[in-house]
C-alpha cells in the first residue's frame, strides 16, 4: 500500500489491550513480589522506602505497604543521625502530597500523613498543612478526609476558633450548599461561646444568617438542617437562662410564615413549620399541622410514609 | 461507607459541589426514566436483567483488568461482593465453593484475622467481607476454616481504651471498624461484654445534629457510617445511645426527591449503593421501634420503596450486565452487590432483622436443609414490587447483608461449638 497507514482491525486492538493489560498486571505483581522477599531477607529499611513507592504509586489503596514505610522510618530513626532522619519525613510529606494529589480519597495516605506530622511534631510547619488543606477543600468542598485532618492541624497551628468559625462562613458565603462548613460550624459555635448570654447573642446572628440563605434559595436544604439544630439550641440557652425556651420559635415561624406566602409549596419551610410547631405546642397547633403534613405529603411524596408516621405524633 | 476506599464520592473529582451538578445528574436521569416510559408502555416492562447480571459476574471469577489493581488489598471484598450478589439473584456458587474457602483460607492471617490477600496484613474490614463470604457458601467446610481462637485475640487487639477499634495494626479508627468487629463477633459467638466495653458510648459521639452518624466524633453524617453504627448498635442491643427520631428524619430525608435513589450525605448526588447502606437502615429503626417480629411493618418501610426500585432498575442497571453507581459511571463488584442489597430491602417488607441466633429463624431452617435456589417464594402482602414478579429478588437481612437462611446457619453452627 503506498503511503497508507495500516488500518488495525477492532479485534486486533482488542488482543493489543488486553497484551497490555495482562503486561501491567504481570509488572505490579512483580513490583509486590520485589518488596515481600526484600522484607523478607532484610527487613524493613531504607531500601523498603524505595520499592514499597513503586507499588503505591499505582495502588495506594495497599495499607500493608504504608504500614511496612512506618516501620522502616521507625527503625531508621534508631540508625542515623536526626538531621538526616528529618529530612526523610519531609521527603515523606512530599511524597504523601503526591499520593493525595493522585486520589484524594484515601484513608490510607490521609492516616500516613498524620503519623509523619506526629513524628515531626514540632519541626511541622503546620500552617503549611492548614494551607495544603485549604487548597483542596476549594477544589473539593466535601472531602471529609481533608475537613477531619484541617481539624487536626488547625488545633495544632493555634488556629483559633474563631479564625477557624471565620473560614467556615468564607466557605457558606462561597456557596450556600456548603454543607460540611454549616457542619463545622455547628461544632464550632458551641466551642467558642461557653457563655449562655454570648451564646444566645450568637444564636441570633447564625439565625438571621439562615435567613439571608433561605430567601436566596428555599429549597436548599443545608441551611434548613441547620436551623433545625439553632432552634435546639436556642430552646436550651432560654431554657438554662430562666426565660420562656420558645421565645424565638414563635418569631421565626412568622418568619418563615412570610416565606410560605411567595413560595408555598415550598418543601423545608413547611417540613420547618411542621416540625417547630410539633415541639412548641402540638395541640393548639394540631389542625395547622395536619394541613402541612397533607400538602407535605402531595409535594413530597417520595417521604410519604415518613409523613403518615408524623401524623401519628399530633 | 467507604468500607474499602470504593464508596461513591466518586461523583466530585477535583471539582466543588454545586448545585448546578446536581441539575446535570437530575437531567440525566430524567432521561432514563422517559426513555422507558417511551419504550415500555406500563411498569412490566422494566425488567431486572437477571441473566446478563449472573453471567457478569461469573466472568470476574476468570480475573480482573488492571483498573482493579486499586482492590489488590481487597480480595475477600471482592469475593464477597460476587458471591453476594449472585446469592440475591437466585445463582448458586456451590460449584466453586472449593475454590473461594481454598483461596480465603490463604488469606488468613497465622495470628488471626483475614487480609487484604496472601502475605498483606489482617485487616478488619477484609476479616469482615471474608466472613460474610463464608457464610454466602454456607458449608461447614467454609465455616471450619476460621480459627475462632485467634480470631478473638485478633479482635481484641484491635480494640482501643476508648471503646473504638483500629482497622488494622497501627491503623485508623472510625465507626466501620466497630462494625465490622461487632458483626464477626457476633457471627462467630465471639462477643464478649470485655470486647465492647465502651463501645456503644464510642459511637453515640458520632451522631451529629443532623441525626445521620458520621465516621468518626467530628465529622459529618454520611450513610454508610451510619449503616454501620446502627447496625452495630442494634447488635449490642444498645440503640439506647441514639437519638432516633432524629435519625429517622436524616435518613428519610436522604432520599432524592426527583432521583429517586439515596444520596449519602445532605447535597450530595444519588448513588445506588446508597440504596442499601441508607434503606437499610429504615427496617433497622422499624426494628427497634417494635422489636416483636409479629409487628414489624406489614405496610412497609418508611421510605418509597418503589422509587428505590426504580431507581435501581431504571437507571444502575447496565443491559450488558453488572450495575453502576448511576448513568455514566462504570460497574463495578461493589456498586452491584449494593444496589441489589437495596432493591432486595425496597423489595421485601417481611425481613429477619434480629441479629441474635433465633428460633424463628430456625424455623424456616429446619425441613429445609437443602436449599431451592430456583425458587423464590413470596407472599403478596410480603412484598412491594414495581414491575413484574420476576423482578423479585432474595431478601437480605438488614444488619449483615447476607441472606438470613444462611445467618441461621453459621449462628446454629458457631453457637453450638
Amino acid at each position: 500500500m503506498h503511503g497508507r497507514v495500516k488500518e488495525r482491525t477492532s479485534e486486533e486492538k482488542e488482543r493489543i489491550r488486553l497484551a497490555a493489560e495482562a503486561e501491567k498486571v504481570k509488572q505490579y505483581c512483580k513490583d509486590v513480589d520485589v518488596v515481600t522477599s526484600h522484607v523478607q531477607d532484610h527487613g524493613p529499611d531504607r531500601q523498603t522506602l524505595k520499592l514499597t513507592q513503586t507499588v503505591l504509586d499505582t495502588n495506594p489503596e495497599y495499607y500493608t505497604m504504608w504500614n511496612l514505610r512506618r516501620q522502616a522510618l521507625e527503625k531508621l530513626q534508631d540508625e542515623i543521625p536526626k538531621s538526616e532522619m528529618d529530612n526523610m519525613y519531609y521527603e515523606e510529606l512530599k511524597f504523601i502530597e503526591h499520593a493525595i494529589s493522585l486520589n484524594t480519597k484515601c484513608y490510607w495516605t490521609w492516616h500516613h500523613r498524620k503519623w509523619i506530622v506526629q513524628r515531626l511534631a514540632h519541626l511541622t510547619d503546620w500552617q503549611r498543612e492548614v494551607k495544603l488543606c485549604t487548597k483542596l477543600l476549594n477544589l473539593d468542598l466535601r472531602n471529609f478526609h481533608c475537613w477531619s485532618y484541617r481539624r487536626f492541624v488547625a488545633s495544632h497551628a493555634n488556629e483559633s476558633l474563631s479564625q477557624q468559625f471565620d473560614y467556615t462562613t468564607t466557605k457558606i458565603e462561597q456557596n450556600f450548599s456548603n454543607y460540611s462548613a454549616w457542619h463545622q460550624r455547628s461544632a464550632l459555635l458551641l466551642e467558642i461561646e461557653k457563655d449562655d448570654h454570648g451564646l444566645l447573642n450568637a444564636l441570633q446572628n447564625e439565625l438571621e444568617l439562615v435567613r439571608q440563605a433561605v430567601y436566596t434559595e428555599p429549597n436548599d436544604q443545608s441551611p434548613w438542617i441547620y436551623h433545625r439544630w439553632l432552634m435546639a439550641q436556642c430552646k436550651g440557652v432560654l431554657t438554662r437562662l430562666g426565660r420562656p425556651p420558645h421565645e424565638l420559635a414563635q418569631q421565626e415561624l412568622s418568619h418563615i410564615k412570610e416565606l410560605l406566602s411567595i413560595e408555598p409549596e415550598a418543601k423545608w419551610p413547611l417540613l420547618t413549620t411542621a416540625t417547630m410547631m410539633i415541639d412548641v405546642d402540638r395541640s393548639t397547633y394540631a389542625s395547622e399541622i395536619k394541613d402541612i403534613l397533607t400538602t407535605l405529603k402531595k409535594v413530597d411524596p417520595a417521604r410519604q410514609e415518613y409523613y403518615k408516621f408524623l401524623e401519628t405524633k399530633v | 461507607a467507604r468500607m474499602s476506599s470504593q464508596e461513591g464520592d466518586d461523583d466530585e473529582e477535583w471539582e466543588g459541589q454545586t448545585v448546578e451538578d446536581q441539575e446535570e445528574v437530575t437531567q440525566k436521569l430524567d432521561r432514563c426514566y422517559a426513555a422507558l416510559r417511551r419504550d415500555a408502555s406500563e411498569e412490566n416492562d422494566v425488567h431486572l436483567f437477571r441473566e446478563e447480571h449472573i453471567a457478569w459476574l461469573w466472568r470476574g471469577f476468570s480475573g480482573l483488568p488492571s483498573g482493579y489493581s486499586s482492590l489488590d488489598a481487597s480480595k475477600p471484598w471482592l469475593c464477597y461482593w460476587t458471591i453476594q450478589a449472585l446469592d440475591l439473584l437466585g445463582e448458586s456458587t456451590a460449584r466453586r465453593a472449593p475454590q473461594i474457602v481454598g483461596f480465603l483460607d490463604k488469606c488468613q492471617d497465622t495470628e488471626g484475622g483475614f487480609t487484604g490477600g496472601p502475605g498483606q496484613l489482617p485487616h478488619l474490614a477484609t476479616t469482615y467481607s471474608a466472613v460474610l463470604a463464608l457464610l454466602v457458601v454456607g458449608t461447614e467446610e467454609a465455616y471450619k476454616i476460621i480459627d475462632r481462637e485467634k480470631m478473638s485475640s485478633f479482635l481484641h487487639r484491635r480494640k482501643c481504651p476508648n471503646g473504638g477499634f483500629t482497622m488494622h495494626d497501627s491503623g485508623e479508627q472510625d465507626v466501620r471498624s466497630m462494625y465490622t468487629a461487632i458483626v464477626v463477633a457476633k457471627l462467630l459467638n465471639l462477643l464478649t461484654p470485655e470486647l465492647v466495653a465502651g463501645s456503644a458510648e464510642w459511637l453515640a459521639q458520632c451522631q451529629t445534629y443532623e441525626g445521620g452518624l458520621g465516621g468518626c466524633p467530628g465529622n459529618e453524617a454520611h450513610g454508610g457510617y451510619t449503616f454501620c453504627g446502627v447496625a452495630a448498635l442494634v447488635i449490642l442491643g444498645r440503640t439506647d445511645v441514639l437519638d432516633m427520631p432524629r435519625l429517622l428524619r436524616w435518613v428519610a430525608n436522604r432520599q432524592m426527591e426527583d432521583d429517586r435513589g439515596f444520596q449519602g450525605r445532605t447535597n450530595k448526588l444519588v448513588d445506588s449503593c446508597y440504596s442499601f447502606w441508607q434503606g437499610a437502615v429504615l427496617p433497622l429503626i422499624s426494628y427497634v421501634m417494635h422489636p416483636e417480629p409479629e409487628s414489624h411493618a406489614p405496610s412497609g418501610w418508611l421510605f418509597d420503596q418503589r422509587a428505590l426500585q426504580q431507581y435501581v432498575l431504571m437507571c444502575a442497571q447496565h443491559a450488558q450486565g453488572g450495575l453502576r453507581d448511576k448513568p455514566g459511571k462504570g460497574c463495578d463488584y461493589y456498586h452491584t452487590c449494593y444496589a441489589l442489597a437495596g432493591l432486595s430491602v425496597a423489595q421485601h417488607n417481611d425481613l429477619v432483622i434480629t441479629p441474635e441466633p433465633s428460633p424463628y429463624i430456625d424455623k424456616h431452617l429446619d425441613g429445609n436443609e437443602e436449599e431451592d435456589d430456583d425458587v423464590v417464594s413470596v407472599s403478596s402482602s410480603s412484598v412491594t414490587l414495581f414491575g413484574p414478579t420476576e423482578n423479585v429478588v432474595e431478601a437480605t437481612h438488614p444488619v449483615y447483608n447476607v441472606r438470613p437462611e444462611k445467618v441461621a446457619r453459621a449462628m446454629r453452627y458457631f453457637y453450638s461449638l
